[in-house]
């Protein structure tokens, strides 16, 4: 019992992470059509620079955190200007391979501004932790879970209630008739890529204190994330969450209890499985919605 | 003007009496590759340093997995990134061939038909999805493959390290040392140049090209493109699984980092840079991956930046690769 209570939490907390590394990933790919395969250089890259506002500037954790966020939307947005822009007429699969190069540039520059040397981010809240039944529950864990909801939801009420996410998902429907439409498609993608560094980075940080920041932290994430995208049909965020709930569960249940060794790889093989049953997501429809 | 648009396409099936200019470009080709065999067999006599023959038997090897890659990325336009996990599989198929006794060419025939069974499996299960579904889910078998290889000890050894593999030996002769294992590399080059400008250059080159530059209207013309596609994506993957299990032989040891992914992504390189349609562009491209690092030993930090960097040039620069790239400027300045 008190395994599966602590097994909960470690699997709703992995979900919160995979939903908002998954989400980051899908609002870019939606407003551009860009599968980033950087973004999980980017998720490292908001633990490093929490981890150097926190370690360099004295700063307390929650501004590191804010510090690390506000890095990452301007990244997010220069990456768009230097990298993105030019290519913008390119064939999906050269933005592609330039994503994949931009993920190498980065944690390149990651590995000489802070070395090889695995390290850890602090918490949150030091010394926070809850009891449920008996079992203690780490605070981050708590953090992470709570904030992922708050952001989420906010994130749905954005797409589905504001002006921008009507233009958002009108850009992910049809960019031409979205640009006839008279909205500018660009501004769009912008903010999207704004979006997503600011959602890697919260994914980033929350998750670093509860595992080991390293040059390949946030690839590890993406893999997850990526399979928790491809499982919810790579469109609704509604198939977002189910499939890093799936993703998370997956892992921390059937890896802890039955697979221990091969925990890491059941992600892959519910995607992989998902891939081959139905090639376009578990919950496809006919049309793209976000 | 509209007869021509109306007119259905035609395939050509086989040689045809139009094929005069490709068959005399697949001579020079062949003349050209010749030569340059030739001459490299006269390197292990300049006297290279002991880390400089390690690097050009490295060079060549690579450059036969390479052209693998250039098999499913170029001809049959897959992005897949299982590369380098189809050489693991043939590295560890020979290992497990060679331990229980079996013979240089047993063993290589093993790692041929393992790694090509691995890739109908992934190809089977994926061949359906969308192109960038399948780079997401080559990038998952790669890493299902790779925990599972480093997990197991029947297979593999411990922790998937396997040591004391056997000198390769072909008809009675041992390679032992660079300079020998400079020529068995050397030869399994020269087949795979010789294959690889076959098949760009005879008439299923032509249904290739239908079929990579415009799918439905080849399909309409009754080529099979599933089926090439499917076909060069198995075979270009046991020519990986075979490059993986020559570096194996020569190195005499395999572990899970032999071919991670720091590799798949020079392989990448290699064949954006080489051109996806160029075997020569793709040897060369090879020995820049290779020889850079070890000319820019001071820089070695920098190395996965530049790497960045030049891979990010050249998609902006020459999408079809740097050799093409040129051969364009060259005929619009003209």
């Amino acid at each position: 019992m008190e395994q599966a209570v602590a097994l909960t939490f470690s699997a709703l907390a992995m979900s919160a992470v995979l939903a908002l590394a998954a989400t980051g990933f899908l609002v870019l790919y939606q407003a551009s059509r860009v599968v980033n395969f950087a973004h999980g250089d980017i998720i490292t890259c908001g633990g490093y620079v929490a981890l150097w506002a926190i370690t360099t500037l004295h700063v307390p954790a929650l501004l590191g955190y804010l510090v690390a966020i506000v890095a990452l939307v301007v990244l997010g947005l220069v990456l768009e200007r230097v990298a993105y822009a030019p290519l913008r007429s390119r064939p999906h699969v050269v933005v592609l391979i330039a994503t994949l190069a931009a993920a190498l540039v980065l944690r390149a520059i990651l590995s000489l501004w802070q070395g090889n040397t695995p390290m850890r981010l602090p918490v949150l809240i030091p010394g926070f932790s809850i009891d449920v039944l008996g079992v203690t529950v780490n605070g981050q864990r708590v953090v992470l879970i709570g904030v992922a909801a708050v952001v989420l939801a906010g994130i749905a009420f954005v797409l589905h209630r504001t002006g921008f996410g009507r233009r958002l998902r009108a850009v992910a429907n049809d960019p031409q008739a979205a640009e006839l439409s008279g909205i500018n498609t660009r501004r769009v993608s912008a903010i999207a890529w704004g979006i997503s560094g600011g959602l890697a980075a919260l994914a980033g940080v929350l998750l670093a204190p509860l595992t080991v920041l390293s040059l390949t932290f946030g690839f590890t994430v993406m893999l997850g994330a990526f399979a928790a995208a491809v499982i919810g049909g790579f469109g609704s965020l509604r198939g977002v969450v189910i499939g890093a709930l799936l993703v998370g569960f997956l892992g921390q249940f059937v890896g802890g209890y039955v697979f221990k060794d091969y925990a890491s790889t059941l992600p892959f093989i519910a995607m992989l499985a998902l891939l081959a049953l139905r090639p376009s997501g578990l919950f496809a429809t006919s049309t793209e919605r976000l | 003007m509209t007869t021509a648009q109306t007119q259905p396409p035609i395939r050509r099936v086989g040689w045809s009496g139009r094929d005069g200019r490709r068959l005399s470009k697949l001579a020079t080709h062949l003349i050209a590759v010749a030569v340059a065999i030739a001459g490299l067999c006269l390197v292990p006599l300049l006297g290279l340093s002991s880390n400089g023959m390690n690097l050009v038997d490295l060079w060549l090897v690579y450059s036969v997995s390479a052209l693998g890659y250039l098999w499913v990325l170029g001809l049959a336009g897959r992005y897949a990134f299982c590369h380098t996990f189809m050489m693991a599989i043939g590295g560890y198929s020979a290992a497990w061939a060679d331990a229980r006794g079996a013979a240089f060419l047993v063993a290589l025939g093993v790692a041929l038909a393992t790694s090509a069974l691995a890739a109908i499996v992934v190809g089977a299960l994926m061949w359906r999805v969308r192109q960038f579904y399948f780079a997401i889910g080559t990038l998952a078998v790669g890493e299902i493959g790779f925990t599972v290889l480093s997990r197991t000890s029947e297979f593999t050894g411990t922790n998937g390290n396997v040591h004391g593999i056997s000198y390769p030996s072909l008809f009675g002769h041992s390679f032992v040392g660079d300079e020998q294992i400079f020529y068995l590399f050397l030869g399994a080059l020269a087949i795979m140049l010789v294959l690889t400008l076959l098949l760009i250059n005879a008439p299923v080159g032509r249904d290739l090209t239908a079929a990579r530059e415009t799918p439905e209207v080849a399909r309409t013309c009754g080529i099979p493109v599933r089926r090439l596609h499917f076909t060069l994506f198995v075979l270009g993957s046991a020519v990986g699984g075979l490059a993986g299990a020559l570096v194996t032989y020569w190195v005499g040891f395999i572990g899970v980092d032999s071919f991670g992914l720091d590799l798949s992504i020079g392989l990448l390189l290699i064949v954006i840079m080489g051109g996806l349609r160029s075997p020569i562009g793709i040897v060369l491209a090879t020995a820049f991956y290779v020889f850079l690092p070890a000319a820019l030993s001071g820089l070695s930090e920098y190395m996965p930046m530049i790497f960045g960097a030049v891979l990010l040039v050249t998609i902006m620069l020459f999408p079809n690769g740097i050799a093409a790239g040129l051969k364009l400027k060259r005929r619009s300045a003209a």
